[in-house]
């Protein structure tokens, strides 16, 4: 009969005579895994022999001529049978190597990092650049997973020494990263965004952004993808493996033509990257998270510096709109307590602003203002149970108008006016084309409305446009430009003085920004 | 080599003007580059002799030693309901409105901009006789309206797909044979290249 105790030291061995750096992380992890794939295929047969096990172990001992000095100790008589097994693995690796690297405890410890890090390749990954001493400390204190990833990162990127490690932990800094944040209420500021190879944007950058910011070039220029592209970030932190791809068309589809063809060079990675920062009254909190696909290997990374996932609260403050275009919002996430891609659950939301008093004001003036006429909103049930949105016009205060009676323009203004009240926290608001069925003079009018959310609610507005009213408005740190030029997309934004004392409108039509912006 | 700009009156002329024939037949012929960001859409006389300023500096700032403005001449139905409009008829008198425009004069300089006046860019399509228009027994520039000719002989109305379709069948050296227009400008290209 096979003995069992020569299998399992076998494996090990293997593994060890494979590596030729005996003190390598990914050994341990190895070995771990050896000893705990070994334990789970064998427990049943361990459990049945019992005792009966003894004499074998003894028999190991002898014919490898090993140290017998352990198992005359009372406290090994009482230990398991499977600890039995490892205590003699342990004394043949030591007789073998000499060093004390393979110790019961290190085994032990061997054992645990394999089953921390198995499901999460990632941390793996940081985990391997540390020292040995570190993954020690980290696997002692329990951590959830979470926090063992800001530590993991921090330790790394900051060269944190053993016993910085452990004074970090005790002072708990996770917490203390999160209460940060939560005392900034969330009011984060973009510092860069940066997207390489997702559809048209093969290096597309973009640095200190004004927090209102409006995209104006051609058709077809890659606009949209922009959007589609932190999207896309979004989602895959949302969802796990490669959902993210599929939601959005499947690699063929969204990674650039041109990578595709580079495959094998290590040119074929898509990224998306967005680093944000959460500032207090007196210290700044960086935070930045990507996401890698390697179209080669068809394997999805993400990465976070500074926070351990993607807070909830940062995916929920992302909003992603087209107005009315149900083709586009097809497929995505969506949240039900937030306003649809396509705006089609406008009543439902607007029906929760309308319960505070103070939005609802300013809702009203706004719509005051923009629709001339106008006199209160509500939202009622119909006969359906449905909520259906209800206007009434100052000629008819009694008659509501409802579905259809309501103008197309109309309800992209009170869906975008939703968009902007639905929530407490600051938002990054990305709108396609929000000029759709709307009259210039409300376009312009639109401008200083934007410009008041920034200031006054810390939202994040980033548009996309065709509208020569609406650009006439903006300010030169407020316009980009985007061209596409050999199939790919190159932005440029706006540099004082380059409207030249001219209305930004007539600058971009008479060809005078940088790139153009314009089909010809 | 010299780099030139343009400030045009509407965006048809650049389909020509940016073309890869052309611009290949500016660098080649007259070492003259030219690329598609030197160019001003004025839209119209007006357009021009308002931001004339701002387009001089834009396209300064961009390193261009010379700058053609194309006027058009054309006489259109609808211009000459407007009692004030008045079809300009020498080149010379588009340069004295531009610069007495308000504080124009402090930034022109001699030599350095060119007026190229024809009735519009088609007629110099019409001068070209590869393109065998019918001139309708005219000098192609002396046709009021060449781009209503040309829409009708291809069948289209669009100034820019009119545009489009030649483009790439053009010849400037062709049209200078036929349109006086054409010639002056490419004696002028000749005038400012470094080639002699």
């Amino acid at each position: 009969m096979e003995k069992l105790l020569d299998k399992l030291l076998a494996n090990v061995d293997e593994i060890i005579d494979k590596t030729e750096d005996p003190k390598n992380n990914m050994l341990r992890y190895q070995i771990g895994e050896a000893i705990t794939t070994f334990y789970i295929s064998r427990k049943e047969e361990i459990k049945a022999k019992g005792n009966s096990f003894d004499e074998e172990i003894i028999d190991f001992y002898d014919y490898k001529e090993l140290n017998k000095k352990n198992i005359e100790s009372e406290k090994y008589k009482k230990s398991s049978t499977w600890d039995k097994i490892k205590i003699a693995l342990s004394e043949a690796l030591f007789k073998k190597d000499g060093s004390d690297g393979y110790s019961i405890t290190n085994l032990g410890y061997m054992q645990q990092f394999y089953k921390k890090y198995r499901n999460s390749p990632d941390s793996l990954a940081k985990a391997i650049l540390l020292d040995w001493s570190h993954n020690i400390i980290l696997l002692k204190d329990k951590l959830n997973d979470d926090e063992r990833k800001f530590y993991l990162k921090k330790a790394i990127a900051e060269k944190w020494t053993v016993k910085e490690l452990e004074k970090q932990l005790g002072d708990e800094a996770y917490d203390l990263f999160l209460r940060t944040i939560e005392e900034c209420a969330y009011k984060f500021n973009i510092d860069r965004v940066q997207i390489d190879n997702y559809k048209s944007l093969v290096k597309f950058e973009i640095n200190n952004p004004s927090p209102f910011l409006v995209f104006a070039g051609a058709n077809a220029s890659g606009k949209s993808s922009i959007f589609e592209a932190i999207e896309f970030l979004m989602h895959s932190a949302m969802t796990t493996g490669n959902i993210a791809l599929d939601i959005f068309g499947g690699p063929d589809k969204i990674v650039n033509f041109g990578t595709q063809a580079k495959v094998g060079s290590n040119k074929s990675i898509l990224s998306v990257n967005l680093d944000l920062s959460f500032r207090d009254a007196d210290k700044t909190n960086s935070m930045s998270f990507g996401v890698y696909y390697d179209y080669l290997t068809d394997k999805l990374t993400k990465e976070f510096t500074g926070i351990p996932s993607l807070d909830n609260r940062i995916i929920e403050s992302f909003s992603h709109i087209f107005i009315d275009n149900y083709k586009r919002a097809k497929n995505k996430i969506k949240h039900y307590d937030k306003l649809w891609l396509d705006a089609s659950n406008t009543s439902k939301i607007l029906k929760t602003i309308l319960t505070d008093e103070t939005k609802k004001t300013e809702v009203l003036e706004w719509l005051q203002i923009l629709i001339p006429g106008l006199e209160s909103i509500s939202v009622e049930k119909d006969l359906e149970g449905k909520e259906e949105l209800q206007i009434f016009e100052q000629a008819f205060p009694t008659k509501p108008f409802t579905g259809n009676l309501i103008s197309e323009g109309t309800l992209n203004i009170i869906a975008l006016l939703t968009l902007f009240y639905q929530s407490n926290e600051p938002q990054f608001i990305c709108i396609e084309e929000p000029e759709t069925g709307l009259n210039p003079a409300i376009l312009k009018e639109l401008v200083p409305f934007f410009r008041e959310m920034v200031l006054k609610y810390h939202h994040h507005v980033w548009i996309t446009t065709h509208s020569v009213s609406l650009v006439s408005e903006l300010l030169e740190n407020e316009l980009v430009i985007i061209n596409k030029k050999n199939g790919i997309t190159v932005s440029h934004p706006c540099q004082p003085g380059d409207f030249e004392e001219m209305k930004p409108d007539e600058a971009w039509m008479s060809n005078m920004l940088k790139g153009g912006g314009l089909p010809w | 080599m010299v780099k030139i700009g343009f400030i045009s009156e509407g965006k048809s002329d650049r389909t020509v003007l940016n073309s890869e024939r052309f611009k290949k037949y500016l660098l080649y012929k007259f070492e003259i580059c030219f690329s598609e960001e030197d160019i001003r859409y004025g839209g119209g006389k007006t357009g021009i002799k308002t931001n004339f300023k701002s387009y001089l500096s834009s396209l300064h700032k961009n390193g261009v030693d010379y700058i053609f403005i194309m006027v058009d001449q054309d006489d259109k139905e609808a211009q000459k309901k407007n009692k004030k409009y008045k079809p300009v008829d020498c080149p010379l008198t588009v340069v004295n409105e531009i610069i007495n425009y308000r504080d124009n004069r402090h930034y022109y300089r001699e030599n350095h901009f060119f007026v190229v006046m024809t009735r519009e860019m088609e007629a110099w399509f019409l001068a070209d006789s590869e393109l065998k228009f019918d001139c309708l027994g005219k000098e192609p520039e002396e046709i009021y309206n060449p781009s209503d000719v040309i829409a009708q002989q291809l069948g289209v109305s669009s100034h820019g797909l009119i545009a489009h379709r030649l483009k790439d069948r053009f010849s400037l050296e062709r049209a200078a044979e036929n349109a006086p227009s054409a010639k002056r400008f490419l004696s002028k290209l000749q005038s400012i290249s470094q080639i002699q």
